[in-house]
Formats: C-alpha cells, structure tokens, sequence
C-alpha cells in the first residue's frame, strides 16, 4: 500500500480528541508494521546482491557420466582388432534396458519450477552408410543407438529419440513443477540390446557406447 | 522486525495530554523505521518493478547466419577469407570471417564479475558441412581416398570447448584461458586467438573416476562426419544443439571479458591400453588433400548465455 | 408565550424530497458521513490529491500526474492478498480530445507509467474504459481500442484475431540419391537409414515405427497438415487452412519417408506453443489430392506441439498409427468476435463480452477457462423486446444479469450444460456499465434514467429476484439528473465508509458535479457537492479514488486539479495551481467541502394550524469552537430566512473544553480554551444541545438550516413550540 489518505485531521478549534490523534497515527503504523510493498518500495532499488542467497531461484549442478566400473577399454593393445581402442560398455556388462548411472544430483527443491537440463557427449560404434567397420571389408553395420533420459524423483520427465551417431551430444531439457521436497534428478541411458549373433557381436569384448562429460543442472524457481 | 507499539491515547480521556507521550509515539516509530526488514514487507509486496537490473545478471547473445553467396566458401575456421576450413589437426577461435561476425560473448564493455557460486548456462547451435571426401584409413592411420580393403577409422572427430578472456583483448599479448577445474582442452596449443596454432599430436586425459575432483571433462562439443567417407548415405551436414553449465567453483571470482570457442581436430577418442590414459588424440593428416576437411558450410554457429547470481552470501 | 410542546427529533433520517415532508428527513443534506458511534450526520469529510506529495513539493508540476488531462476511468486491481496492487487509469494526453492514454500508478518513485498510448478520445456521451478481472488477468475494455488481456506484467491483445496460416510441407524425393537435402528448399530425399540393411535378428527395427507413407511399391502417398496457436492460458485459435498437399510414389526398395514442414505461422505476442494436426496417408484420394474439396477421410489427428514461438520448421517422422486425438473443428475457436466489446463480465469460468456499439444486441462468451477461445455459435442475441443495446453485464449470485438500456435480462445455467438466456425486466435498465454496483447485504444496486433501483435475491433455492427503487423520494434531484449523459455516472461502494456513491452529470451538465450517497449504517441518501468525480474505483481498505473530468487544458497550462484524488477526512476541498510557470505551485483548499443540513419542514401535526417555536435544540458531539451557521425559515419562506446565530459546538454551561489553537488565529477563539502539553487531558467529545432562540412569530411550517465549513456533528434536534395553548401532536413520518 503506497499511500493512505488521511483517516482524520487535527484542526485548530476541534477539542483535544484522542481519537483523531490516534487515527491519524495508526494509519501509518500499520503501514510500517507489515503492510509494505511494492508502491512502497522505490522501483528498481533492490540489486540482486540485496536479495538473500537463493532469493528468488537456487540451481544446483553435478558432473556425471557413465559408471568407472561398467567400462571396459577396449580389447588388448591391437591396432587392427575391431573396438580395440575405444572405452565403452560391453554387451558383457549390458544386455538392454534402461540403466541409471549412479552420479545423481540431489538437492532440496521449493516450490515452483524446475529446469532441470543435461548434456554430455558420446559415442557408438556404429556407423551409418556402407562404412567398413570389420576389420578387412567386413559387413556393414547396422544401426546402433544411444538414447537418454532424465528422472525427477523416479518419474521419467524427458527423453530423446535414439542417437544414431557415431559421436553426438546429447542434450535434454525439461520444466516441470516441484513442491517444496527432496529432489533426486538421475539420467538413465539405453543402447541397443545385445545381438544374437555372438560371432560378429562378441558379448564381452566389445565396447558398444560410451558417453561422458554429462552435467544435470536443475534450476529452481520458485512460486 | 519494525514493530510500532505504543499505546493509543484513545484510552486516555481525562489524563494529562503530555509531551513525552506524544513525542515516544513519533521516537518511537523512529526508532523501528530503522529496523524494517522482510516481516515489515507484505508478503508478496515486492515486485518486479522493484528489482534493479536483471535478475538474472547477464543475458547475453550472438548470432551468425550464412552470408547469401555459396556457403561453401564463406564463414570459416580459417583466417584466410577464400578458404574456409579447418583441413589438418590444428587448434582455433571458431570465428567468422569478415568484421563483426564474432562466435562469442563479448562482456569488454562491462566486464562480468563470475563470482564464486555464479552459474553460467550457455545455449548454443553449431552446423557445420563436409566437403572433403577424404577418409582416414584406420590401418595406416592416413587419410587418403576411400580405402576399400581398410577399416576407417571412425573414432574421428573434432572437439569444441570454450574459453574466456580475463582482460581486454589484445591479437598479440591476449591468451585465452581454459575454465577452472575441466580437463585443460587449452594445454597443448598455443591460446590465442584467432589464429590456427599447428601443433604435434598430443593428448587430452579424460577422467577414469567416477567423480573426479578435477579435470571434468563436461563443456566440450564433440561431432564427427563418420570417419570422412564419401558416400553419400553418410552425413554430409549436422546441426549440433547443446547446452553447457558452468558454476564457479574456482574459489575465487572470475572476470569475463569474452567466452569463445576454440575447435581443435581431427581427433580420436581413445582407450586407457598400456601406457596410454583414456581421452581424446591428435591424428595423423598426412596424405591429406588440399581440399577443406570440414567447414561451417552453412556458416551458423549462434548460442546464448545467461549468467545467474547466486545472491548475496 | 408559554412553549408547551417539545418535539425531539432523533434519530434523524436522510434526504427526502417529498411533499408532505417526512419529519426526521432533511430536505438538503450535502456533503455529510454516518458517525457511527451517534448516527449522526457528520461533516468530517473532503478530498485530497492522491499523491499528497505534489502539494509539499517546492517544484511546480503535478508531480505523476503533471501530463494528465481529464480522467476517463479508473480501476484499482488488487491481487496477491492486496501486495501487489495495481492502479490503472485513462486520461486524455495533455490536453482534451488530443487522444488518451491508459497509465499504470507506480509509487516510489511516484510516476504514471504509460499502459496503452495513442486510445482513441472518447465522444461526449461516451463511458471510460472498462475493467474486468478474470482469474490472474484483467481484462480492459473500450469497445474503440484494442481489448487487452494483462496479467500485472505483460499485457497483450485479447482473443485471436487472425488465423494461422498453413504450414508448408516440402516435397518428397521417393528416390534416394547423394544429395540429403536440396539447398533449394524444394525437396527432401528418404530417410537416409533406409538403406542400410537391416538385420533380421536386430532387436528393434526402427524403420517400422518411424517414418511415413507406404512401402509397398507404386502406392501414392498423401498428407496434409493444419495448425494451431495456443496461449499460456490454454486458449487454442482457430485452426489454419489445410496446407498443400505433400504426395509421392512408394519406391520399390520399401523406404519410409519423412516430411519436412516449414512456414509454421509465428503467433501473436503471447503465444506460448503451436500445435500441428495431420490427415492420415490420404493416399490416391482424388479430392484429397487434387481439388480444393475437403473429403469425408481428410480427417486431422494431433501430431505434434511446438512448445514455443520460434521454431517455423518440423520434421515429421510419425506413423499415421502415432497420431492423436482428432483435430478441434472449425467451430471450435473462431476469430476473437467481440473486437468492439465495452464490457466483459466473468460468470462460471467464461468470460462474456457485449458485441460493441455496432453489435449491441449480442453477447458472446468465451470457452470455460480459456478467455481467449471463442466457439463460433456461443453467443446470444439478445432481441427479446425493446429494451436497448446491452449497457452492461454483471454476475451476481447465480446469475449474469445482462443491463441494457431499458430492461434486465438475465444469463443463467453453465458452460456444460449451456447457458440459458431470459429477459427479467422491462421499462428499467442502466445506461453506464460503471454505474452499476454490488452492495452486500443489499444486492446490486443500479443507476437508471429516473433513479437508482436495486436488485436483490435470485433464482436459486426458492430464492425471490426482486427489483425495487430507491429513490422515489429524491424526484428532485433525479428530475436534474441529465439522462443524455448518463453513460458517464459511475458508482462505487466502500466497506470502510458503507457507503454507496453515485455520480452523474446534472442540470445540462456534460460532465459530473455532484454525488449521491447511499449511507447502509442509515438506510438513507445524502447529497455530495464540490467532489469532482468523473470516475471512481475502490482500493483493498475501502478508500475511495476518483478522477475528475479535469486536468491539462492544454500542454502548456495546468489545471486547478489534475490527477487522481481520495475521499477522505482530510478537510480539504481539493486543491488549486497557484500561479504559473517555475513559481507555480500545488496547492490544497484550506477551506474544507461546505456541509448543508436543511431539516425537514416542521408542521407539528395538522398544517392549517399556526405555531409558535420558541427554541430550537442542536444536538451535537462536541468537538470545539466549531463555528457555523443557523437560519431558519418561516412557512417556506425561502427569501427570507431568519438568522439564528452561529455557535460553538462547546458545552455552554460547563468550561470549555481544550482545543487544538494556532495562536495566530484567534477569531474563533474562547480564551484559554487552547490545549497546552502536560496541563491540558485529553478530551471527550460529548453529546449536548445547544439552545437557540426562535423569534419569527408564529408559523404554519418550520424548517432550519445549518451550513458551514466547521467540523460538526448533528445526531438530533428538537423543537419547543406553542400552540394557542392546544397541544398538538408532533406528527413523524406523515408519509
């Protein structure tokens, strides 16, 4: 409330009247106590560095990446062995399905929006035309896919289309509301399930993805 | 909290009008007006109108489309205006050519102070375009024609990182630092820009931790044509959308003069064998033809920044 | 001669025109409130320029309201529990009938902000613009200007008003070659994975969930596709022509296709996403394919949102399997309809809007939640009977109560089940939209061509909707009411005064001078004289905040009164420029409103009968050397009226009790009764009679009247009179 008009005015000749004086004090002691505001408040006085930390969104962030212990680097020193020298998982280590690396981000959410993004860079080993892969004019190879999500406390809130590129960068975005509670985001991600045919796709030495360099950051704005 | 309390007079007919009772009233409010703090403020009562400034501290953006002549030869990698590409290993700004067709966030006129808890977010879009029809031969680690007998080598690929300016930029003194705590994408070259540096291959360790304490390797782009076949069901062009966060865990304050981009290529990603630590290499372009390996053919690399205050501590 | 007969006369009723006279009534009562603690009528009011900085300021502008002209309207928006409030009002621009403008009134530092610029001026009998909150919007309206929809910060037109145009989808290649994309924009070439080969024991085969079109060697392929505009508050526009169609011929290699779409239409400002609809493969459909018709298969399926206002491409890879929901209808949203609406009221989640001064007879309202979305048969017309265009909609209890300019219609029913329209009354109606007003307790209480009426009850529950008039005693002033102008009267409604203002234009008037008040502690009407109202809003504690009709006459010359005003207890009469150019400065009236209590006229019983008053007693609260004057009148006779003497409101007998002084003025001054600090006590005032001598022989009708500028408080009066030694009854309210 920028301004009251006047509830009563002391004028020459009116009896000491109690009343008057008070209502015309009152008026502004409640405005002091806890009615001011923004007509109040000088527009564009208050700087950011004014306003509490977090006053009015907080962010979080959190490197991630896929977890150490499911890579293999690769088969022996060979240089000519096929995937002898690129990290990635294996079909040894993953036979499908969506899997959660464990670098999550964790943080106190108030109400309001999120965003919540990620971003990371990776790569298949795959290529897309009539590139030779095998070793000495093998086959051809078919698609093979990366595909990510992101998670807010368990519940899939954004997904990319599978990633056919021998290398990309994977980038996901998503606003969704949050209450005032503990929010976990994670980031699944999904390649192509093992082959059958174990003679061309060896279940064990054969690093098939590898992603890297992610980073969720969630911001937080508030109600 | 400002709290006026006093008692009213309204209680008080037929008791002494005093001065002292009068003037506590107004001490009174005197005193607790220097005590107004948030309680004080209706809730919600502070609105946009006023805030000073952006909440937000810095909005920053840039843009760069395709001039109308062919795209081939204009927006480039390379100083040389006729010439755009990046045609052997080698490490550069990522600028247009021409004046004022910069890749970068450029704060010199009211440097940013990043301070510590301060986040940076940068959107940004990079298309790019092949022309070479070269191949890198994974055998023989050379580029040359396609080779039918050999493996390509599909590791390939070019690397984007950014970097910034902590004070004006001057072509012969000015070096471009690498952000605190990423893996030095900046180590094996020269940092200035906008000049390319040849160098001899060299190395980039990426972390092998779970959570490394330094040295993330997160903020880099990285694209590859698929191992520079010329056929045509591989890809000629890529639009590269991505976003990175950088929050300034340093330790200490950071000025920003410019964020740019450097690209640096080609390169291979690379197993942890034998001595060798997992990351990223320079390859071999011997054998490679006068041609342009890869350019910014569509000439667009545009991107935008904001940068969040973490407020007052 | 002996006063044998008092009359007392308490409590005392408001004005009453009427003829025989109501006794307790007064027939002028101007520039009075309701003291609540006496139900006196008491004098403590005035008004006071609403940014009462301007009048300290050592500079000589008008402060934020320096370049403010005559004020249209005014509406004080309060949300957020009353944090964030928002004062908007229409002046015209430096000087009169130049153009108008809509500000907005931000506090610290003081300043109007520009809304709206360059608004068409209003003609003479034309209302200000209108506001109507909807949710977390107001709506402002002017049936010339753009309607706009603000949520506090952005503002932005209300309703569609255009169609998007049709995407364009390009053509497709069927053959695939080198070339992945044609920097002609003419063509896109397949998939390119469609040539890779596909393993049988591949887990998922991509290419059969994506992709679109037939894979059966020479079908032909056909799509078409359509788009919407959505708004962030879920309005969706109408939906766009259907596009060219984009056809090819399945290749014999099996290749599914994708559909390269651009010129998707941008929307207007606020738009937040556009969706995109899509046919199934019309395939060889002839019509489909080749005319102008639309077929009976060319249906369209949801494929897609855009969540933003940017993107003019997309890439469309969907199945005719993955399509949605069907596409809304033509019908479904139109092009906003009301592009002329004065007024809009909200009723059951839809917000309804006249159709302007072209299209009086319609009523449109909006789909439910979305008052941006028009459905191209909700609307009414409101033909039934002679009663005028629509004046001015207003929901009240189960209703919306539709004015118009000489009868009530009434709205009732809902969105789902549809609304019902039935006309409720004939002969009454309301000229101005913002002389309309909902009274609690009361009902909704409306100004028309004879008098102020009131509305109560509804329809519900057994409930009575009842109209019924309020001033059928005040003729005199209604019968000065000028009707040509009545689209300028306002009204508003105070919780902290309880009190009801009507404002109008009087005595050939264009613009307002006086006010009526509807006091609900009384029941009863007084008058208001010297309030400069043009139009008038209330804030969140019941403070009234009006315009006036004046302002700049000219760019270089300011006004008396300028800007926006309180009524308050400041006893100010407004305010005056004194002098001109860097010497000018705002100044308030010290001279406080001039009151007029008129009583009734006093017969004491049968007329034809002479009598003699001998005193008359004031019944006053006590508040000090007020001084003021009494007349009185004899037999009507208004030429000449008898000086009573003026008086002090101070116990006469008693010592005096302690005023606030000003030592340089003593003319109203008793000695010593000026309060010193730590001797004087605080005072209270109290109710007592002050005695006056009646000297004008004998009379046939008696009547006195107080005027002044003093602050007084009448809370009764009684009479002592003879009557030739035969009692006679004083007689109330012989009406």
């Amino acid at each position: 409330m920028g301004y009251r008009p006047k509830q009563a005015e002391l004028r020459n000749n009116n009896i000491v009247d109690p009343k008057d004086t008070d209502q015309v004090y009152d008026a502004y002691v409640s405005e002091l106590n806890g009615n001011i505001d923004r007509q109040n408040i000088e527009a564009g006085s208050i700087n950011p560095l004014d306003c509490a930390k977090n006053a009015f969104h907080s962010y979080y962030d959190v490197y991630t990446k896929m977890n150490e212990e499911e890579i293999i680097d690769g088969i022996g020193n060979s240089t000519t062995a096929p995937f002898s020298d690129v990290p990635g998982i294996s079909y040894g280590l993953y036979s499908g399905g969506w899997a959660k690396c464990a670098l999550d981000l964790e943080f106190d959410a108030i109400e309001g929006s999120l965003l919540l993004e990620f971003s990371c860079y990776a790569y298949n080993n795959v290529q897309l035309g009539g590139g030779k892969m095998l070793g000495g004019g093998g086959q051809p190879k078919s698609g093979i896919w990366l595909a990510f999500q992101i998670l807010y406390n368990g519940n899939v809130v954004a997904e990319i289309d599978r990633q056919y590129r021998p290398f990309c960068n994977p980038r996901m975005a998503a606003i969704i509301p949050c209450a005032t509670e503990k929010g976990v985001v994670s980031v699944r991600w999904r390649a192509t399930a093992r082959n059958n045919d174990t003679t061309n796709y060896p279940l064990t030495n054969c690093p098939v993805a590898f992603w890297s360099g992610g980073r969720i950051t969630a911001i937080n704005k508030y109600r | 909290m400002g709290q006026v309390n006093n008692t009213a007079f309204r209680s008080k007919y037929n008791e002494t009008i005093t001065s002292t009772e009068m003037n506590a009233k107004y001490s009174d409010f005197q005193t607790e007006s220097n005590d107004v703090d948030n309680t004080n403020i209706k809730s919600q009562g502070v609105d946009r109108i006023n805030l000073q400034g952006q909440v937000v501290k810095v909005f920053k953006s840039f843009s760069n489309k395709a001039a109308t002549t062919t795209p081939d030869s204009v927006y480039a990698f390379n100083t040389l205006s006729g010439r755009g590409a990046l045609e052997r290993s080698q490490h550069q700004l990522l600028h247009g050519s021409g004046v004022g067709y910069t890749y970068e966030f450029d704060f010199s006129a009211s440097p940013v102070t990043l301070e510590v808890g301060d986040l940076i977010r940068i959107n940004y879009a990079l298309q790019w375009w092949r022309v070479e029809n070269e191949q890198f031969d994974k055998a023989t680690g050379n580029a040359g024609t396609a080779p039918s007998a050999n493996e390509r080598d599909y590791r390939l690929c070019w690397l984007v990182t950014p970097a910034y300016l902590s004070a004006a930029y001057d072509p012969l003194s000015s070096f471009w630092n690498n952000f605190p705590n990423k893996v030095n994408w900046m180590s094996n070259y020269e940092k200035k820009g906008p000049e390319a540096n040849i160098s001899p291959p060299d190395r980039y360790q990426i972390p092998t931790a779970d959570n490394p304490v330094s040295g993330f390797d997160d903020g880099i782009l990285v694209f590859s044509p698929d191992g520079y076949f010329s056929d045509p069901e591989t890809v000629h062009e890529q639009t590269h959308h991505g976003v990175w966060t950088y929050q300034n865990t340093s330790g200490s304050p950071i000025t920003l003069y410019k964020i740019g981009f450097f690209i640096q290529g080609p390169m291979k990603l690379i197993s942890q064998i034998g001595s060798r630590n997992r990351g990223f290499e320079t390859v071999s372009t011997s054998g490679l033809g006068t041609d342009n390996s890869v350019q910014i053919g569509l000439g667009n690399f545009h991107g935008n920044c904001i940068i969040y205050s973490k407020g007052s501590a | 001669m002996k006063a044998g007969n008092r009359t007392l006369f308490e409590p005392l009723a408001g004005l009453n025109e009427m003829e025989p006279p109501e006794g307790l009534s007064a027939q002028e009562l101007v520039n009075f409130r309701v003291e609540p603690q006496t139900m006196g009528w008491d004098s403590r009011i005035g008004w006071e320029p609403y940014y009462t900085a301007v009048t300290t300021e050592e500079d000589n502008t008008w402060g934020p309201f320096d370049q403010v002209g005559p004020i249209h309207s005014v509406f004080y928006w309060t949300t957020r529990a009353g944090a964030k409030n928002h004062l908007v009002y229409e002046s015209d621009y430096f000087q009169p009938n130049v153009k108008t403008r809509l500000w907005t009134y931000q506090g610290n530092p003081a300043e109007s902000i520009i809304f709206d610029d360059d608004r068409r001026v209003l003609a003479p009998n034309q209302a200000g613009t209108n506001y109507e909150p909807y949710g977390r919007y107001l709506i402002i309206l002017n049936g010339r200007d753009k309607p706009i929809i603000w949520d506090g910060i952005k503002q932005r037109t209300l309703g569609f008003q255009q169609r998007p145009s049709p995407p364009n989808p390009w053509e497709v290649e069927a053959v695939a070659g080198t070339v992945t994309v044609d920097k002609t924009n003419s063509f896109v070439r397949p998939l390119p994975d469609s040539s890779l080969v596909v393993e049988t024991s591949q887990v998922i085969d991509w290419e059969i969930q994506y992709g679109l079109g037939s894979q059966t060697e020479n079908e032909i392929n056909s799509y078409r596709y359509k788009v919407t505009w959505v708004y962030e508050n879920g309005s969706e526009s109408p939906i766009s022509p259907r596009s060219n169609p984009t056809t090819w011929t399945s290749q014999a290699q099996g290749f599914k296709y994708f559909v390269w779409l651009d010129n998707i239409p941008r929307g207007p400002d606020g738009v937040i996403a556009r969706r995109i609809y899509r046919t199934k493969n019309l395939g060889s459909s002839p019509t489909a394919v080749n005319t102008d018709k639309q077929t009976e298969e060319e249906v369209y399926y949801f494929l897609d949102q855009i969540d933003n206002n940017n993107d003019e491409t997309y890439y469309d890879t969907t199945p005719d399997s993955r399509l949605g929901s069907l596409a809304p209808r033509d019908d479904h949203s139109i092009v906003f309809p009301a592009r002329t609406a004065r007024f809009a009221a909200t009723y059951k989640n839809c917000l309804f809007l006249d159709g302007g001064e072209g299209e009086g007879g319609v009523v449109y309202y909006s789909v439910p939640g979305s008052p941006d979305q028009y459905k191209a048969l909700d609307f009414f017309n409101v033909g039934t009977g002679n009663a005028g265009d629509v004046t001015a909609l207003k929901a009240y209890y189960d209703n919306l109560l539709v004015f118009r300019e000489r009868g009530i219609d009434i709205i009732t029913g809902d969105p789902i089940n549809g609304f019902v329209y039935t006309p409720f009354i004939r002969g009454y109606g309301a000229k101005s939209h913002n002389s309309v007003v909902e009274v609690p307790t009361m009902g909704m209480m409306f100004l028309s061509d004879d008098g102020i009426y009131l509305l109560k009850g509804g329809l519900k529950g057994g409930a009575d909707l009842q109209l019924q008039k309020m001033t059928q005693h005040l003729q005199e002033t209604f019968d000065r009411m000028n009707t040509a102008m009545l689209h300028k009267a306002c009204a508003a409604y105070s919780p902290k005064w309880k009190e009801v203002h009507f404002y109008f234009p009087t005595d050939g008037n264009t613009e307002i001078k006086d006010g009526v008040v509807f006091h609900l502690d009384k029941g009863t009407f007084s008058k208001r004289e010297g309030f400069p109202v043009s139009c008038i809003t209330v804030d969140e504690h019941g403070e009234f905040i009006f315009g006036t009709p004046y302002g700049r006459t000219s760019v270089n010359l300011r006004n008396n009164i300028q800007g926006l005003f309180w009524i308050s207890r400041s006893r100010h009469n407004g305010t005056f420029y004194q002098g001109s150019g860097d010497s000018g400065r705002v100044r308030i009236q010290d001279l406080p409103p001039t009151f007029t209590y008129w009583s009734a006229e006093q017969q004491f019983g049968f007329d034809g009968v002479e009598k003699a008053p001998k005193y008359l007693y004031l019944k006053l609260l006590m508040r000090g050397n007020n001084k003021f004057i009494v007349e009185c009148y004899k037999n009507q006779d208004i030429k000449n009226p008898i000086d009573l003497g003026g008086g002090y409101t101070q116990p006469s007998d008693e010592e005096a009790q302690k005023v606030f002084n000003n030592p340089a003025i003593t003319i109203d001054a008793v000695p010593d009764d000026y309060a010193l600090f730590d001797v004087a006590v605080w005072e209270k005032p109290s109710v007592m009679y002050l005695r006056y001598d009646v000297a004008c022989g004998s009379v046939n009708s008696f009547s006195f009247k107080l005027r002044g500028t003093a602050d007084i408080t009448l809370c009764g009066y009684a009479i002592d009179f003879g009557a030739d030694g035969k009692l006679v009854r004083a007689v109330r309210g012989q009406n």
